[in-house]
């Protein structure tokens, strides 16, 4: 097995530039996306519970059926993937910013209103930078679930280490397929400890015990 | 100067109003403190003064002008806000953390800069604390650093909620003095929200005694001593002179 993955290096480092390429498309938009719809619920709340109604009820929907569903309008390939993953990221970003935000010490939001700032000057000034060890654990969260569901990707030829596994399984090569799999899992491992470090950063930064 | 012309608020689900009629003229140059038990409607008067709560009839009128028909978040910004819990932002350096609201009010680096050298002088704190963080200081510290905090635009009035309240006794005793100095050397309006009586005694200048809503009387220490004026009063002087 070792000797295929020598001699096929490059096969897999395609895969893992590919799906790199893919996780770091998404967890971009699916970040932005999600600090737009945290606004809005912020502003109009009643729109929360409607918002977190739509998306627990698509993520509960299996990627496969997402992606079938989406083919038809956005054909195969990494356009489809980043939107389903993307839909599916909102579950976990939407919840951990709220959370964060809400979890800032009411005091020191009464203090800021007192002083006079403005309901958004309190939200950037100080919130949000509060909010931001948590927030941040859900961006990790939603990168370590998008390069584990984006192995499925590759099953729409969106590309990516899916594609070895896919073809591993296919072609009945178990080099592919454990060489594909130990990929994901190093990315995933090493992604998620530069989150960790990042967060912990933040946490001594700002005070909050880590 | 304020006036506080017949206001009144009522919570609904309470047996009695937050604000029950209040009528006060707080002069400048005077430190009032408002004395009395919780639920009497001290802190929602001075959130009332400062626009945090709004009221369901009478008049607010800060010089000369009714606070109706100033933005909440204007008039905000020239009264300085201090609570028991000081809320100083952990993610903010001490200097950033006094510079806040001169920072809204746009003023130039410089001027901000001198500005929190000042203050930090007023309190005694040496210069190495500008940039360190409020969970490196005393509460002590940082209920002072809080104060000069709302003292940093250089506002005209200043509210005061139960600031010492969290604060060893000792400690409150020097934060008291210190108070009582900041305030001789200018001409600002502080109030002064209380539950002690000695506290409210030592630094006002006047009190206002209030219960369930009402100002049971609004004198200085010495009038209120010799003529306690309701049966509230005679029971809380008994209490803490006897």
């Amino acid at each position: 097995m070792i000797k295929y993955w020598i001699e096929h290096y490059d096969k897999f480092m395609v895969g893992l530039v590919e799906h790199l390429q893919l996780t770091v498309i998404t967890v971009f938009i699916s970040i932005i996306i999600s600090l737009l719809i945290t606004l809005l619920i912020r502003k109009y709340k009643r729109v929360q519970i409607i918002v977190n109604g739509i998306f627990s009820g698509l993520y509960s929907i299996p990627s496969l059926a997402l992606f079938a569903m989406l083919i038809p309008f956005t054909g195969l390939g990494l356009e489809t993937a980043v939107i389903v993953l993307v839909i599916y990221n909102q579950y976990i970003l939407v919840r951990t910013n709220i959370a964060g935000l809400d979890q800032v010490d009411s005091h020191i939001i009464e203090a800021a209103k007192g002083m006079g700032m403005t309901d958004f000057q309190i939200l950037y000034k100080v919130q949000f930078p509060l909010a931001l060890p948590i927030i941040f654990g859900g961006i990790r969260l939603a990168t370590i679930s998008t390069i584990s569901i984006g192995t499925i990707a590759a099953g729409i030829g969106a590309g990516g280490l899916g594609r070895l596994l896919f073809e591993g399984l296919r072609q009945m090569n178990q080099a592919k397929v454990v060489g594909g799999t130990i990929l994901v899992i190093i990315l995933s491992i090493s992604i998620g400890r530069i989150f960790e470090i990042i967060e912990n950063n933040l946490k001594k930064n700002f005070g909050l015990k880590s | 100067m304020i006036e506080i012309k017949d206001v009144y608020k009522k919570y609904e689900n309470s047996s009695y109003p937050a604000l029950d009629h209040i009528n006060l003229t707080i002069n400048d140059g005077e430190l009032i403190t408002v004395l009395g038990t919780s639920g009497c409607g001290k802190t929602t008067l001075i959130k009332a003064i400062n626009k945090l709560h709004d009221i369901d009839s009478g008049e607010i009128i800060i010089d000369h002008k009714n606070i109706n028909d100033v933005d909440g978040v204007a008039l905000r910004r020239t009264i300085g806000y201090v609570i028991q819990q000081v809320g100083l932002f952990p993610h903010m350096t001490i200097a950033e953390n006094i510079a806040t609201i001169p920072e809204l009010l746009k003023w130039e680096k410089d001027r901000i800069n001198k500005r929190v050298d000042e203050l930090l002088e007023m309190i005694d704190l040496p210069k190495e604390y500008k940039n360190r963080y409020p969970r490196e200081l005393s509460g002590g510290q940082q209920q002072r650093v809080g104060l000069v905090r709302a003292l940093a635009a250089d506002p005209h009035i200043v509210l005061l909620d139960e600031p010492f309240g969290a604060i060893d006794a000792i400690t409150r005793e020097h934060l008291q003095d210190e108070l009582i100095r900041i305030h001789k050397n200018g001409n600002k309006i502080f109030i002064f929200v209380t539950h002690d009586l000695n506290e409210a005694f030592k630094l006002g200048d006047k009190v206002i005694i209030m219960d369930k809503g009402r100002v049971e009387q609004f004198d200085t220490p010495d009038h209120i001593k010799a003529h306690p004026a309701t049966p509230f009063v005679k029971k809380l002087l008994g209490v803490a002179y006897d």
